[in-house]
């Protein structure tokens, strides 16, 4: 298939034509969108900060481990949300490239939270208060922090990157 | 009326409208600043309601300045983005709405630190009391409503 077939394609999946024509769907996931925003870049606030050092001799490092979960449900909500926006209007998406760039960020984010979970989480939930987390481990915060930062910049400046085709 | 129609004239007025990079810079600060704020507050909210009790609910006395800073964020670029069209915000209900929401939303805050101190002062223990769930409750209603009220302007 071409890539033009499989933009045709997404354009016409049933959630592309409900997306397309609902006057109450598209509000709709667009505030669900929002609200998926401020759940995941909020969870990943709790954890990055603590991570990075803030009020470590307060809290463990695994006292804010129940907020990675939350962080994958609100992405989750908004990869669904998102996808329903892209069969809406594939093509417009698809040749944005502020548009391509928040996906790859997307991607880059979700691989540095797994990175993260399977990779670090063991190790800093067996540390006692006040340790220090590490310079890999902050690293992986830091690189959330602005990731997730870019990623909603992108993701409000594409309706005006296109060239509205 | 007449101040409407000022604001629309201001340099400031014409630099959002007809700027072609002003409009998104400032839309996108106002979501940042919204991630900021939502974030830190639903997640606080979250907390007194018994989610991920093993944080001291006193650690989230640090990131009240960070929301304090989106919330500041957010009345610069709001204000901005309302000179690019005063006339078509002052009338609009839902941007009404959203407004009443988020002076609700920023006093369900104020007053659920207040609550809290007084949970952490009276009890020493890690549990919010019934008052300040309710507090935390009602926030999130006001927060999710401001976004939802934010969200219909463009179409109602």
């Amino acid at each position: 298939m071409s890539e033009a077939q499989i933009l045709h394609w997404f354009y016409t999946t049933a959630l592309g034509e409900v997306a397309r024509n609902s006057r109450v769907l598209w509000p709709a996931f667009e505030s669900l969108h929002f609200v998926g925003l401020c759940v995941l870049f909020g969870s990943l606030l709790v954890v990055d900060l603590r991570v990075l050092g803030l009020g470590k001799n307060v809290i463990s490092v695994s006292s804010v481990m129940p907020f990675i979960p939350l962080a994958f449900a609100a992405g989750l909500l908004n990869v669904v949300t998102g996808i329903s926006f892209f069969c809406a209007q594939p093509e417009t998406y698809w040749h944005n490239p502020a548009f391509k760039w928040k996906m790859a960020l997307f991607v880059f984010g979700g691989l540095n939270a797994l990175f993260f979970e399977f990779f670090e989480r063991r190790r800093l939930t067996a540390l006692p208060i006040d340790a220090d987390t590490g310079s890999l481990a902050k690293l992986v915060a830091l690189g959330s922090m602005a990731t997730w930062l870019v990623v909603m910049i992108l993701g409000r400046t594409l309706p005006y990157t296109g060239s509205g085709g | 009326m007449q101040f409407l129609a000022w604001l629309f004239k201001s340099p400031v007025g014409l630099f959002v409208q007809e700027s072609s990079w002003g409009y998104p810079a400032v839309l996108s600060t106002h979501a940042v600043g919204m991630g900021i704020v939502v974030g830190s507050v639903l997640m606080y909210d979250f907390r007194v309601l018994g989610f991920a009790n093993k944080i001291s609910l006193a650690w989230f006395d640090r990131l009240y300045l960070l929301a304090w800073f989106g919330f500041a964020l957010n009345a610069v670029s709001g204000a901005l983005l309302f000179t690019g069209d005063p006339v078509k915000f002052a009338f609009s209900t839902p941007f009404q709405i959203k407004i009443l929401l988020i002076f609700a939303g920023a006093w369900s805050i104020w007053l659920l630190g207040r609550s809290i101190h007084r949970d952490i002062a009276g009890e020493r223990t890690g549990v919010a009391s019934t008052k300040s769930k309710w507090i935390a409750a009602l926030s999130i209603f006001f927060w999710i409503g401001a976004i939802v009220a934010g969200r219909l302007i463009a179409y109602l």
